[in-house]
This record gives C-alpha cells, sequence and structure tokens, in this order.
C-alpha cells in the first residue's frame, strides 16, 4: 500500500513538474502582424500565451487613437472636431495636450503642435507640393503660440490647426504599453512607422534595434542601440521630403520660428525615453534645435539621445552607466563627442 | 486490489511527458523558411515560400493605384508604384522574418513571415 501511494505521488510529481516546464515551451506562441492606420506602417511582434488576442486588442486601440482622436482628416475625429471649432474635449485629449503645451514651452517652442495650417501650406506629403511665399509662411505662423488649454476647454485662435504628425505614433506606443504591462511571460516589438516601443516581461531582457542610415536606403541602418524596454522615436530628413526644380530638397520637419524645414547641424536625431509620446515630441524639437540646444531638454526629460550629424558623426548621450549601448555598425560613420 | 498506477506506468507517463516537451521545443526551433505574405486591403492576397521561387518573376497586384513586386529567390521587393512617394520602392528588398514594405495610397502590404533571423529587432527611423 505505501508503494502504492509512493509510486503515485511520484507520478504527480512527475506531471505537475513536465507542465511547469513545459508550459513555456509549448503554450508560449509569437505572432507577427501588420495594420495600415496613422498614414504609415505598425508591425506588431508579439510572443506570449495568446498573441493574436493581444495583437487584436493592440490593433483595434490603434485604429481608435486614428479615427477617433488624433486624425486631422478624419471627420469622426476628435482633433477634426477641435480644428472645427468645438471647444470641449474628452479627458484624454485634454491630457496629452495639457502635455504637449508643456513641452513646446519646455523646448522654447522648437516642438509645436499648431503647425497643421503650416504643413497644408507646404503640402509635403500631398501631390502638389510647394515653396510658399514669405507672406504665406507669416501669415500662417502669427498665432500658432497662442493656442492654450484649460482644464478640458481647449481655445485655438483662427487659422491655426493642431496636427499630432510628430507625436500620434509615440503616443501609439503609450497606448499599445497600456494593453501590455503587467502581462505575463510577454515580449513585445511594436513599430508604429519609425516609433518603436520594445518590451519584455522580463525586465533585463535587451533588444537590438537598427538606426536608420540618413544617406542610405530605407532598410539601412548605420547603428545598433541595444536597450531594455523602452520607447524610441527618430527625426530624420530623409523620410518625407521634395525637391523643386532647382534641386533644392525640402523635408517635412518644420522649424516653429522660421517656417521653414529645420536646417540645424544634423541629419537625424534619435531619442529613448520610457514614454512614446515623450521620444516622438523630444525627436522633433531636437532636431529643429540641433546637438547642442538639445540638451538641457532631453535632461530635463530624462530622455537619452543620439545625434547623426551632417558631418557623418554620431554623438551619443549614452554613458558607460546608462542600460542601453551604442555600436557603430557602417564604416562612414564615427562616434563624436559630445561637447 | 488492483493496483493503481505500477512502476511501467510511471516509466510510459515520463516518456510521453518528455516526448511531448521535446516535441514542443523542436516545433519552436525549427526554422520555417521564409514566405511572403501579400496583405491587400487588410486580406491575404497571396503567401509565396521565397526559398521555392526557381526564377525571378514580377508580380503586379490587383490594387489602386496598381503595384508592382519583384519576387526572387528568398527575398521580394516592389519595384514600380503609381503613386507618388514611392516609399515602398526605396523600403528596398525584404528577406528576413518581418522585414515590411507597404503601399500606403493601394493598402498593399509585403511581410516576411517565418525564415531567418536578422541581426536586429526593430529598424527605427
Amino acid at each position: 500500500m505505501k508503494k502504492k501511494l509512493l509510486a503515485a505521488a511520484v507520478a504527480v510529481c512527475a506531471v505537475v513538474l513536465a507542465v511547469v516546464i513545459g508550459a513555456d515551451f509549448l503554450f508560449s506562441k509569437e505572432t507577427n502582424e501588420v495594420l495600415l492606420s496613422m498614414n504609415t506602417t505598425v508591425s506588431l511582434d508579439i510572443t506570449g500565451y495568446k498573441p493574436e488576442q493581444t495583437a487584436k486588442e493592440i490593433k483595434e486601440e490603434i485604429m481608435r487613437l486614428d479615427t477617433e482622436l488624433l486624425s486631422r482628416t478624419s471627420a469622426s475625429s476628435e482633433l477634426y472636431a477641435l480644428n472645427n471649432g468645438k471647444a470641449q474635449v474628452s479627458d484624454e485629449l485634454a491630457t496629452l495636450l495639457a502635455e504637449l503645451k508643456q513641452i513646446e514651452i519646455d523646448s522654447d517652442g522648437a516642438f509645436c503642435v499648431a503647425l497643421g495650417a503650416l504643413s497644408d501650406l507646404w503640402g509635403i506629403n500631398t501631390d502638389n507640393p510647394k515653396v510658399p511665399t514669405q507672406a504665406e509662411i507669416d501669415a500662417v505662423l502669427k498665432n500658432t503660440k497662442d493656442w492654450s488649454i484649460d482644464g478640458n476647454t481647449v481655445y485655438i485662435p483662427k487659422g491655426v490647426k493642431l496636427d499630432m504628425g510628430a507625436v500620434g505614433k509615440g503616443y501609439a506606443c503609450d497606448s499599445m504599453m497600456g494593453i501590455i504591462y503587467g502581462l505575463n511571460h510577454i515580449k513585445t516589438v511594436a513599430a508604429v512607422g519609425g516609433s518603436v516601443l520594445v518590451y519584455s516581461s522580463e525586465p533585463k531582457e535587451t533588444f537590438r534595434l537598427g538606426i536608420r542610415d540618413p544617406l542610405g536606403q530605407a532598410t539601412d541602418y548605420c547603428a545598433i542601440l541595444e536597450t531594455t524596454g523602452s520607447c524610441v522615436s527618430t527625426s530624420g530628413n530623409y523620410e518625407r521630403f521634395f525637391e523643386d526644380e532647382k534641386g533644392n530638397r525640402y523635408h517635412h520637419i518644420f522649424d516653429p520660428s522660421t517656417g521653414y524645414p529645420a536646417d540645424s547641424d544634423i541629419n537625424s536625431v534619435t531619442v529613448i525615453t520610457q514614454y512614446g509620446y515623450i521620444s516622438d515630441a523630444l525627436s522633433t524639437a531636437c532636431f529643429v534645435l540641433g546637438v547642442e540646444k538639445s540638451l538641457p531638454l532631453l535632461e530635463k526629460y530624462n530622455a537619452e539621445a543620439i545625434f547623426i550629424t551632417n558631418n557623418n558623426e554620431i554623438i551619443s548621450t549614452l554613458s558607460d552607466g546608462d542600460s542601453a549601448t551604442l555600436t557603430v555598425t557602417n564604416n562612414n560613420y564615427k562616434l563624436g563627442e559630445l561637447r | 486490489m488492483k493496483k493503481l498506477i505500477r512502476p511501467l506506468d510511471i516509466i510510459l507517463i515520463a516518456v510521453l511527458l518528455l516526448g511531448g516537451i521535446g516535441f514542443g521545443i523542436y516545433s519552436k526551433n525549427s526554422t520555417k523558411s521564409a514566405t511572403a505574405v501579400i496583405y491587400i486591403d487588410g486580406e491575404i492576397y497571396q503567401s509565396i515560400e521565397l526559398t521555392k521561387v526557381e526564377k525571378s518573376y514580377e508580380l503586379t497586384l490587383p490594387c489602386s493605384p496598381e503595384a508592382t513586386l519583384l519576387v526572387e529567390r528568398n527575398r521580394i521587393s516592389f519595384i514600380k508604384a503609381d503613386c507618388n512617394d514611392k516609399l515602398c520602392v526605396g523600403t528596398g528588398k525584404l528577406s528576413y522574418r518581418g522585414d515590411t514594405a507597404a503601399c500606403l495610397p493601394a493598402k498593399a502590404v509585403v511581410t516576411i513571415e517565418n525564415g531567418g533571423e536578422k541581426e536586429i529587432d526593430a529598424l527605427v527611423y
């Protein structure tokens, strides 16, 4: 009788042990999914117990953000209503707009969410981009600083249009984080256009992110950033642009002080933080500001950055103690020093 | 009274379980060959196993504006698109798992499933 009990106990233990060991291998699956939304490609790579379910929730959330909250062209979005005379916004949009106003102030206006009319004027993503006259630029820049938010009430001066192009993709990363944070055994690499969220329930797990080579093809990278869970966004002068008949190139990131494409000492800047909307907004601000003027802003938001200068130097704010490391993989570039 | 579980049963259970776990590990780690999955308007239009492509060919997608792919052994790329920005063509050749190119106006997406891992988890741009 004792023997029988012992045998049964051993069998039960074996089963339990096998299930515990096997669960991770047998039930953890990976899914790769792609969605076109927010005027870009969203790609999701999720490993976990029910990755398809997680991916489905994320896709629904991103479509909601696009069509109901942030799109400037979709008539059903809150931003559309705001740009067309409505003054009251939801708590969600109010919170985001208040944060963006703060970044506008902290960046001395280098980041500005009120450049919708300016980008319409240039039409860089349209069939007929053109260089506007100075008078046209002056007219649309006149009141861009004067938009304001108080509680859930937004004031937008006449002729000013808000545009989330510089922050929506990063904000989408934050919304995704809201879905996956706290799930067990999950690993996610999510890219909303060039804004990337990497997250693992193992906090020490690292990810390798390629930083686009500003002078190369769209899939080329010139450095690899190895980092634990974070949000990473890049702003560069290579992505959306047009050339006039004289061969001058005009890209899509405007300097709010001139109304022209930003012309600082860099071809791209990549910002790493814990919040996507911050990495996205700061990458735009830092692109406008250039290396030196960006540093206090980065420090204020506890963000790190990697600048690629127009002398092909890669300048990083990462230091030895940081959890992220950078490796230059293209010999045309050399690591530069922060001055 | 018959024994509930005999020693042989334990061995049997152990063998079955180990076999199951072994299979699980094997099936997760075995690399399936790279497959290009083409989506038009969110629906799968065609899957092409790229390792089995003998001869390169062009594939024009029934989307609007029109876009054409070049299907080659182990890689695929957009080579023509009737849109303005040509971002899809600029994306270049796709060959590693997760590589993706999209023509936004035509709602056409090509993504690589399975196949080899590349050096990076994602590209920031």
